[in-house]
């Protein structure tokens, strides 16, 4: 038995009871069988949407049983936003009831305090003024002291049955008994050791938060609750002289649901209006699709990563106002049509063509790698006469087979059929050669080049796959790009 | 003297008579103020309303016929060299991640032989013609590329007097220039300023190079101006050289000196139904 509601408990039935000794005190118990992967999964889900009241929400790995059974917040300084620690509280337990669960909550300076103060404690919402840790958990039993089992049996039988049983107890025979723990796990509860919490989702350096009387459930007011906290958001990072790379918007809604809308920035920004728009754009994508259930009633803004910025003088610099320019619109591209369809090209060391350039998302800016294209095209207006290293305007993704007829094996075609159409081939240049890059696994064939125009003047880039004799005994013939 | 004071009040009656016109009809504007952009061919530039291609202003080039798509795109390309040789703005091509009438994606190294710099060009591959529009429109406004390029092959159906509207509109904002790349179907209702068909043309051998006569020489394009607002339509035979980014009309001459290819043979027809 690990869990009963409250017609149970009033019938006796206790968690820890085994299932026939339930049946018997209460024959018309209704069981359902335990989901623990289920109960995580809640809980992980319950501690994001906890993220309305701080940054800093953990599940509990520690539970009364094997299974976590509750949540960590670390309220520090965030009570304040709620109007004090009672007013987070009252808001908390409202909500819980609201989703139909009864909660148990205590406030305390110490996590150990607070579990035990939770979970043992005589009243289902306790605010425990700091230095009270002593004094409230007196009289509480040593199992509210998060040890396992056969500590708490060792400690029973000891007859240290109440935490105030182990104040002031020599330290080294219960050490020697029963591990570190128990003095540990006491001084944690009292405040002599530190307890770090480890979030759920580390807290972003940089955040905005807005709560709302009545539930957001228009677009347009969300998109201009948004522009608020952007504009909060942006204080803080030109306060510290930092712009958002990236942004991640949360919205809690009324009914529990966490949604989280992601966006990224080609450059450091904290254009308020630039970050809004962002998500604006992201936001009327869905139109009036965008699922804000029965109100949206707090929100998060949170730069997730912020770069320093670059002082920009724009006033004399025409070039860096328009890089900025440049950088925002590419951001508004990234979110509509997503951030892998806005590219640049990037050239690569590699003869083979379809490895000689490869897309980079825009997002990152002209590369260091982007400078070889300068190179390229230096090298081609030396050369452009002899029409040298001719590469076609546009290249096939995979190349299609053509049927092709050559007056000598090692030659060009004479004449070829591509996608259904004949193409006799008046003039041809070529071939260039471009052998396989053989440390690379898989097997491919050394390629013969031809630039090939029809008669009426179109250009095909075609090759011959393989060698004659050496790879294979027909050839087969390949079209490649299309040249202008 | 009374006749030159009639001239000057008729001059300036004119002039009244343009500027309110202008008013309702932006958008459908000829030859503004706008800056213009000229293709260095004589014959083209005089038939162009103000010398040259307007550049706040949308302009269409389709393919004459399906094969001819690659030649389209070579036109398209060099335009845009020509539309953005003054500026260092980057350049924006919004292609399609899977276009209709499959030819292949725009590729690096082929722009590097055209003179045209791929370090400065952006390229969008928007899943719509609706967000493909968005991109565009969106570019024009912002005003920081010295180009937008649009290729909406096969997609002409969505391309109706609204949307071409709107980015003439758009256009003429910034006074950004707009190529909208239409393919061999385009032709519909078109709020464009010109629009050209291209069709490949053999190119014109280089001439005193006789030891490279295989070459294919440079890329040659037969050019229709099927419609000019204010200006005339017409067709040139034009070349484009990439080495000093220009056109020119195609050496005829030196084609007519080539000798003409050698007409099929009936064995080498034969053997190709042989081995197929």
């Amino acid at each position: 038995m690990t869990a009963r509601n409250r017609a149970a408990a009033a019938a006796g039935i206790a968690p820890g009871q085994l299932v026939p000794d339930a049946m018997m005190i209460c024959p018309a118990l209704d069981l359902q069988a335990a989901d623990f992967g289920a109960d995580r999964a809640t809980l992980t889900q319950f501690a994001l949407w906890c993220g309305r009241y701080t940054p800093w929400t953990a599940v509990d790995p520690v539970g009364i049983g094997a299974e976590p059974d509750g949540l960590l917040l670390d309220i520090s300084g965030c009570d304040h936003l709620f109007g004090g620690e009672a007013a987070l509280v009252a808001d908390l337990r409202r909500q819980l009831r609201g989703f139909g669960l009864t909660g148990r909550v205590a406030v305390a300076s110490t996590p150990g305090a607070a579990w035990a103060l939770a979970r043992f404690g005589d009243v289902p919402a306790l605010i425990l003024p700091p230095g009270g840790e002593a004094g409230a958990l007196e009289t509480l039993p040593v199992a509210a002291l998060r040890f396992d089992d056969a500590t708490i049996g060792g400690l029973m039988r000891l007859g240290l049955k109440r935490i105030g049983d182990l104040y002031g107890k020599p330290r080294a025979p219960l050490a020697a008994r029963f591990g570190p723990d128990v003095a540990r796990r006491l001084d944690e509860a009292l405040g002599f050791v530190r307890e770090p919490i480890s979030p759920l989702r580390p807290p972003a350096p940089f955040r905005a938060r807005g709560l709302f009387v009545e539930g957001l459930v228009r677009t347009e007011d969300i998109v201009e609750a948004v522009r608020l906290l952007a504009t909060e958001l942006c204080r803080l990072l030109a306060s510290e002289r930092r712009g958002a790379r990236r942004l991640e918007l949360t919205l809690f809604r009324a009914d529990g649901e966490v949604t989280r809308l992601f966006a990224g920035t080609a450059a450091a920004s904290h254009d308020a209006s630039h970050l809004a728009r962002l998500f604006h754009e992201k936001l009327a994508q869905t139109g009036d699709n965008f699922d804000a259930g029965f109100g949206i009633e707090a929100a998060m803004l949170a730069a997730t990563a912020a770069d320093p910025l670059v002082p920009a003088q724009d006033s004399f610099d025409a070039k860096g106002a328009g890089a900025e320019a440049l950088a925002q619109i590419i951001d508004r591209f990234g979110v509509r049509l997503g951030h892998d369809r806005i590219v640049r090209l990037e050239p690569r060391a590699s003869h083979i063509p379809e490895r000689a350039v490869i897309p980079v998302p825009a997002l990152k800016g002209v590369t260091s790698a982007m400078c070889g294209w300068r190179t390229q095209v230096e090298e081609q207006m030396a050369a452009a006469l002899t029409g040298r290293l001719a590469r076609p305007l546009r290249l096939l993704a995979q190349p299609e087979a053509v049927e092709a007829v050559a007056e000598v094996p090692e030659g060009p075609p004479r004449i070829f059929r591509w996608r259904r159409v004949a193409h006799r081939v008046a003039r041809a240049e070529g071939p260039e050669r471009i052998a396989p890059e053989w440390w690379r696994p898989g097997e491919r064939r050394t390629r013969d080049y031809y630039r090939v125009e029809d008669v009426e003047g179109r250009r095909f880039w075609l090759y011959r796959d393989g060698l004659y004799l050496r790879d294979t005994e027909g050839p087969r013939w390949y079209l490649h790009g299309v040249f202008e | 003297m009374p006749p030159l004071s009639q001239q000057d009040a008729k001059t300036a009656l004119v002039a009244d008579l343009r500027a309110r016109i202008a008013g309702p009809f932006a958008g459908f504007e000829t030859a503004g103020n706008g800056r213009f952009v000229p293709l260095n061919v004589d014959a083209i530039d005089a038939a162009l309303p103000g010398g040259g291609l307007k550049a706040g202003a949308l302009h269409e080039v389709g393919a004459a016929d399906y094969r001819d798509m690659g030649a389209a795109t070579g036109f398209l390309a060099a335009l845009a060299t020509c539309l953005a040789e003054s500026t260092s703005m980057p350049v924006l091509w919004c292609g399609s991640a899977q276009p209709p009438f499959d030819i292949g994606a725009l590729y690096g190294p082929g722009l590097v032989g055209f003179g045209f710099d791929p370090a400065r060009l952006v390229l969008a591959l928007p899943a719509s013609v609706t967000d493909c529009l968005w991109a565009m429109e969106e570019a024009l406004r912002s005003g920081v590329f010295a180009v937008v390029i649009g290729e909406v092959a096969g997609r002409a159906a969505a391309l109706d007097l609204t949307a071409t509207r709107r980015l003439q509109l758009a256009a003429e904002e910034k006074g950004t220039p707009v190529l909208l790349f239409t393919g061999h179907d385009g032709g519909a209702a078109s709020a464009a300023v010109t629009r050209w068909r291209i069709a490949a043309l053999p190119g014109s051998v280089i001439p005193d190079t006789d030891e490279f006569a295989g070459l294919t020489g440079v890329p040659c394009w037969r050019a229709a101006l099927t419609r000019a607002r204010g200006g005339a339509p017409g067709t040139w035979n034009v070349a484009w050289h990439a080495g000093d980014r220009r056109f020119a009309l195609a050496d005829t001459a030196a084609l007519a000196r080539w000798e003409k290819p050698p007409a099929p043979a009936r064995e080498s027809v034969a053997a190709f139904r042989q081995s197929a």
